[in-house]
């Protein structure tokens, strides 16, 4: 080829990017099962060896973060919705058809009883300025046994869905004794089967007593 | 851009690059296309979950159980290491009931795993869990976390047990009565110490 000086623009082949991008995005199409929802509350879980892996349907989830705040969620739908109408009736909280919908599309939630009707009925712009505080775990009432609220959801959620399964979601720093709450009030409706929500960890090898040199 | 040249481009090389009649170009321009998949591609890989969420199944003992003396059986102490989970990522650990050393361990590389491994290794062989002939070794785990312990220490042990395939453990609450016990174990062995001096 004889050589010009001035050709335009130079051409760069990118076929074999454009290839592996596609490639990338057919990958994540099809691996994407469901949208992250919105997170009340983020939290770093410690990590196990166990290979369970969380169910996407039936579980109710007690997070605790950092500071001890609890908050619920649950993860069906419909559950959410059977389970705020049970609060809402026993507690005669005041709260529109919006707001039960409303209250359907959170995933997770830390708002005390007290106020659910506020939070609820809210606009859009106030909801996005709430501040959720967690939902109270200590009873303000020891003879009367009122105040635990996360006693209270446990048992709308397990009304709501009979073969309801439980989890705890506890943050790396959080302190036991919040989480020790949860697990008293989880016993407290004799359910002493659940599961802790952990970070996959490969298993170190050759630890195992199995795997133990015999002596 | 982004675009494919199928042959009649420049028209250099191969055979029927000759020909001027056929230096119609049929490039395509793919920009927008590339621009929209890599849009999607960005869109795609920050909505993703990552799905390593693992669950740990956990099963406690009823509370009336604990609260129930009759509903105790008896086991020879020896096979029950008590795990006590404190404050600044320490554990307590000891062997039996009566007189036990008490010792102190971390989540070090060589702590607490080193520990759970040299109960289980007491003596062998381990029982399985059909025959339960006698001179079989079935050695007991109990952990017992403080209020005052970090989360991830209990999940951490609990974990430590499943790696190192401890056929029986259980989570206990910690009780005053634990603490006290652990004092008196304490001036026991600072008794016998100075004794043996």
């Amino acid at each position: 080829m004889s050589k010009k000086p001035k050709r335009g623009v130079p051409t760069i082949d990118m076929t074999a990017m454009v290839d592996v991008a596609f490639l990338l995005l057919t990958f994540f199409i099809l691996t994407t099962t469901k949208f992250r929802e919105d997170q009340a509350v983020e939290i770093d879980t410690p990590s196990s060896v166990s290979k369970t892996e969380t169910p996407a349907k039936g579980l109710m989830t007690m997070s605790v973060d950092k500071e001890g705040k609890v908050y619920v969620g649950f993860s069906d739908i419909g559950t959410r919705i059977e389970a705020v109408r049970k609060a809402i009736a026993e507690n005669k909280l005041e709260v529109t058809e919006e707001g039960v919908n409303f209250f359907s599309i959170q995933s997770e939630f830390g708002v005390p009883l007290g106020q659910m009707s506020g939070w609820l009925n809210a606009s859009d712009a106030e909801r996005d300025k709430f501040v959720q505080e967690g939902i109270p775990y200590i009873e303000t009432d020891t003879i009367a046994h009122i105040g635990n609220e996360v006693k209270d959801w446990i048992r709308w959620g397990r009304l709501s869905d009979q073969r309801m399964r439980f989890a705890i979601k506890g943050d790396l720093d959080s302190e036991y004794s919040s989480v020790a709450e949860v697990i008293e009030a989880l016993q407290d409706w004799k359910i002493n089967q659940f599961s802790l929500i952990t970070k996959m960890e490969e298993a170190p090898d050759g630890i195992g007593f199995s795997k133990a040199p015999k002596k | 851009m982004a675009d494919v040249d199928s042959g009649g481009g420049g028209g250099h090389g191969k055979k029927g690059g000759g020909s001027k009649t056929k230096k119609k170009s049929t490039k395509i321009d793919m920009t927008a296309m590339v621009d929209v998949a890599f849009l999607l591609l960005t869109f795609f890989v920050l909505t993703a979950t990552m799905t390593n969420s693992a669950m740990m199944e956990l099963t406690l003992p009823p509370k009336e159980a604990e609260e129930d003396p009759d509903g105790k059986v008896k086991v020879d102490e020896k096979k029950i290491l008590t795990l006590i989970l404190a404050a600044n990522d320490t554990v307590i650990y000891y062997v039996g009931i009566t007189e036990p050393e008490i010792k102190y361990t971390t989540f070090a590389d060589d702590g607490v795993r080193k520990v759970l491994l040299e109960h289980l290794n007491r003596q062998r062989p381990l029982c399985k869990q059909v025959d339960n002939a006698k001179g079989c070794w079935d050695p007991i785990f109990l952990v017992k976390p403080k209020k005052s312990c970090r989360y991830k220490n209990v999940v951490d042990l609990l974990d430590e047990l499943a790696i190192t395939e401890a056929p029986k453990y259980a989570m206990v609450k910690y009780a005053d009565q634990d603490s006290l016990f652990v004092e008196d174990a304490l001036l026991k062995m600072k008794e016998k110490a100075e004794s043996g001096n």
